[in-house]
């Protein structure tokens, strides 16, 4: 039988490789995608999405718990992890059907079974009915990423998990340490103790989410610490004893060493990229040794031709909306329309703890490294009258400006709903828009979003209601 | 059918020109290549020549006047021809008197718009700021103040004034991002010469930084007070203006920085009695003996050889070195070709020629363009030394100060020496500090070792 042939073939069902799919498809080229497990990847299946389910429903219960401050007194509140659990994993299967649906709509092939590299224009697939070998001009790498552990910790699923085996645990832990304060170990750590659970969050670096700006990882530990969570920054984790049913754990803070004693163990250090076993030496494609990485060109190109990488498995940041905006620019570019490459400074990070994190561009101490003439404005929630009126008024907007002509270098954003307020200093930066523009666009009150204005309006020392 | 005749656009830089003198009158017959008109651009007084042959039929343009690159100024056709009708259909140039007053029409519009702020809403504003100075008539300046946009681009409009045509429509056919465009207005940067690279031609920030070497918009007269002290204005020559946009040009965009050496002369100057006595009548300058000095040392240092383009440096392999030529008016920067190449005796004659000419105002584009770097010398005033403004493309100057007598140590003892200062102005986007100290070294090395020159 000959080989199936294609346009372009993707290797990794991720957000990278199913976005590149779809663009691919609506764009008339014949697309197949390779995939070992079920389209959507991590992110669908054990990542963004599921856990997203699972923040809610501890918003969910964290306003039940506070329900008094509105004048509502509910009595035996029972909460059932179990059922977060649950809930989750239909939102994922609704999600998957529907991706389903839109790959089919487009024509991309799925090919179901494990893809390795034999040549820049061919990959061999191993699958539930034996091998076969499909050829394309285009390749592009979409392999992702998988999580980490830590040496000498056996993960059971059990009382030792790693993000993957959490959002599928549906006994809480009464107690629980999680190691990493990154944005995976910070978002369960929020959920954890909404829940109930005694929990500690351990970081290696001097703050939480050490890639935000200062001001707002302390607001965010601040915040953890009156939660009742126990954050330890700057701290090593020791050895680590299993005694009666539970865990010792030593931690090496700055201070000395500490003992303490958890049910479980998660272990949230980052995620390591999928370049192993999937035929990268066959075709010599140039990796980064020590972070085992493919390099990448800011339009995704690998040092061999026709042949692209994207999302957590290249040198570029790990993030799944990352990904989805590079395999539409790359597959943009291989059907020959000229278009910018994605901006890195422009791609958006969240973190949906609450409060949330949210944060695009340079933060106050990067943009003032790279030699810029910083205007810094902050302005909090306290200050804005829907904050005030959803009783959610920590945390506060932070734009990092250029003093010149008013550039927007960054925004930072802790509190209520700032993930989706970030999108507005995402579509201000790739406008070019100054804080000028910001301060002038009227925006509805009252709203959250209006202290977006109020912020630029703040840059210039005019935010109205501060 | 009739021929056109425009203002020619004759340099690069050159936007408009002032008629200076018709050759022929309306009637006379002229053929192609006749010279029609004396037109001053912004560096020099060139001939307009005929393009056509016939008669000169009508003249648009009375001397005297200032007129844009591309506008009509007369027509050439056959004698018995009937241009009437093709007259109706032409857009009228846009012309200003040029007076010793300074053009009048100009400064009598603008304390006017600038005394009534109030009445003009802020897309009208806009549209004020995008056209060149002096380009909007009080009278549509009114109609935009009553109708906005709308009155800008309604057809009726244009068609009442056709000669408007050009005009751009309230800000509607710039598309530019809020940063670039503040970025362009601080950097006076004409957004009518800069393609945008953004969606639908957007003008992006990066179009901006990468428009350093575009022509740029002269920034306005600053507001006058009420009560001004007696004073008179005195027009800009094109010269004095070209050399105002270009300064600005190179000076907001490029980042200068500039190291100075002294240079004992001793060796130089007996080199120079000995060429001189050997030559007869020939008499060398230091200028001359510069801008050879110089273009042997470029030869070594191709980042002073480069002109910096954004992602990349372009390196000239040509060695084309610009003498600054101070004329009545202005500068101007003559270019020795292939300096390096050339005897000391022919770049004499060369510099001589030019300057010459440069001051008689005949010197043509291909010999004030296109240097790679240049000398400015102005050691003939008695100056220690200075700093160059560096010229766009180019990527550094060497400025040159006088000859001082000054106490120097020879051999450890102290006698008196001639030393002169020279300051090389450079592009620091191409070059570092050591690479100017290393660029100075090379010259002195050659300057104090003059048997180099006469290689």
């Amino acid at each position: 039988m000959a080989d199936e042939r294609y346009d372009v073939m993707i290797l990794g069902g991720g957000p990278g490789g199913y976005v590149a799919a779809i663009r691919g498809g609506q764009l008339g080229l014949k697309v197949a995608v390779v995939e070992k497990e079920a389209v959507g990847g991590a992110c669908l299946h054990h990542g963004c999405i599921p856990s997203k389910a699972i923040i809610r429903n501890a918003e969910v219960l964290s306003l039940i718990q506070h329900s008094e401050e509105f004048g509502i007194k509910v009595d035996n509140i029972r909460a059932d992890f179990g059922q977060a659990i649950d809930r989750s994993q239909k939102v994922v299967q609704k999600l998957y059907g529907g991706l389903q649906h839109v790959m089919k709509k487009n024509k991309v092939d799925i090919h179901t079974g494990i893809g390795k590299i034999i040549a820049p224009d061919q990959i061999e697939i191993t699958g539930s009915s034996g091998k076969k070998t499909i050829r394309a001009e285009r390749l592009i790498i979409a392999t992702g990423s998988r999580v980490r552990s830590l040496p000498g910790l056996n993960v059971d699923g059990k009382r030792v998990l790693t993000s993957d085996e959490a959002l599928l645990l549906r006994d809480l832990p009464r107690s629980i340490t999680i190691i990493g304060g990154g944005a995976i170990g910070v978002e369960f750590a929020y959920v954890y103790s909404v829940y109930g659970a005694k929990v500690t969050l351990v970081e290696m670096m001097p703050t939480l989410l050490p890639l935000e700006d200062r001001e707002v990882t302390t607001l965010l530990e601040r915040s953890f610490k009156r939660r009742g969570i126990e954050v330890f920054t700057q701290t090593r984790v020791g050895p680590i004893k299993d005694q009666h049913g539970g865990f010792a754990v030593e931690l090496q803070t700055g201070d000395g060493s500490k003992t303490i004693t958890t049910d479980a163990i998660l272990v949230a250090v980052g995620r390591a990229p999928n370049t192993e076993g999937i035929g990268l030496e066959s075709i010599n494609v140039a990796i980064d040794e020590k972070r085992r990485l493919i390099k990448v060109d800011e339009r995704m190109r690998t040092n061999v031709p026709n042949v692209f990488a994207l999302g957590d498995v290249t040198t570029r940041p790990a993030l799944a909306h990352g990904a989805m905006a590079q395999g539409v620019s790359v597959v943009e570019s291989i059907a020959g329309i000229d278009r910018p490459p994605v901006d890195l400074l422009s791609i958006p990070n969240a973190v949906y703890c609450q409060p949330q994190v949210a944060s695009v561009g340079l933060t106050e101490e990067k943009a003032r490294e790279a030699g810029y003439a910083v205007k810094v404005a902050k302005y909090p929630f306290t200050a804005n009258g829907k904050a005030i009126a959803l009783g959610e008024t920590e945390g506060f907007i932070k734009i990092v400006s250029d003093e010149q002509y008013g550039e927007i270098l960054g925004a930072h954003l802790i509190g209520p709903e700032v993930t989706e307020l970030i999108g507005e200093f995402v579509i201000a930066k790739t406008l070019e828009s100054t804080a000028l523009e910001l301060k002038q666009a009227v925006h509805p009150h009252p709203t959250l979003s209006e202290a977006v204005m109020e912020a630029g309006g703040a840059i210039f020392g005019e935010a109205i209601h501060y | 059918m009739a021929n056109r005749v425009v203002m020619p656009k004759l340099t690069d830089t050159m936007e408009e020109g002032v008629l200076l003198k018709w050759y022929k009158k309306e009637g006379d017959k002229v053929e192609s290549g006749d010279p029609l008109a004396e037109v001053e651009t912004d560096k020099a007084v060139m001939d307009l020549e005929a393009f056509a042959s016939g008669t000169l039929k009508k003249i648009l343009v009375p001397e005297g006047n200032i007129v844009p690159s591309g506008d009509l100024i007369a027509l050439i056709a056959r004698e018995d021809e009937d241009i009437q009708e093709m007259l109706s259909r032409e857009t009228m140039p846009r012309m200003r008197k040029r007076d010793q007053k300074g053009e009048a029409a100009k400064s009598a519009e603008a304390p006017a718009k600038e005394k009534t702020p109030l009445k003009v809403g802020p897309s009208a504003r806009d549209y004020g700021a995008q056209l060149p100075e002096g380009e909007v008539s009080p009278q549509e300046e009114a109609s935009l103040k009553e109708n906005g946009k709308q009155a800008a681009s309604s057809p009726t409009r244009s068609k009442e004034a056709p000669q408007k045509a050009e005009a751009r429509p309230a800000g509607e056919e710039i598309k530019i991002s809020p940063l670039a465009r503040k970025m362009a207005e601080e950097r006076g940067i004409d957004l009518k010469q800069i393609k945008g690279s953004g969606p639908g031609g957007r003008i992006t920030q990066k179009d901006i930084e990468g428009a350093a070497a575009s022509p740029v918009t002269e920034p306005r007269a600053p507001e006058q007070p009420s009560s001004v002290a007696e004073g008179e204005t005195v027009a800009l020559s094109m010269m004095r203006k070209a050399i105002a946009k270009r300064m600005v040009q190179s000076k907001a965009p490029v980042p200068h920085f500039y190291v100075t050496s002294e240079i004992d002369m001793g060796k130089l100057l007996s080199f120079r009695s000995e060429m001189e006595k050997e030559a007869g009548s020939v008499k060398l300058t230091l200028s001359e003996l510069f801008l050879k000095a110089v273009a042997l040392t470029l030869q070594k240092f191709p980042s002073y050889r480069s002109t910096y383009q954004g992602d990349q440096v372009r390196v000239a392999k040509q060695i084309d070195v610009g003498l600054a030529i101070g004329v009545p008016d202005g500068i101007i920067t003559g270019v020795i070709r292939n300096c390096d190449q050339k005897t000391l005796s022919q770049i004499s004659q060369e510099v001589k020629d030019k300057v010459r000419r440069a001051r008689a105002k005949g010197l043509k584009p291909e010999e004030y363009t296109g240097a790679v770097f240049s000398v400015s010398n102005l050691g003939m005033y008695d100056v220690e030394s200075f700093s160059a403004i560096i010229t766009p493309p180019e990527s550094g100057v060497l400025a040159v100060g006088s000859i001082l007598e000054k106490p120097i140590v020879v051999d450890g003892n102290i006698t008196i020496g001639k030393t002169i200062k020279v300051t090389l102005s450079t592009d620091h986007r191409v070059a570092d500090g050591v690479q100017a100290a290393e660029f100075l070294k090379e010259l002195k090395r050659i300057i104090q070792n003059p048997l180099h020159l006469a290689l």
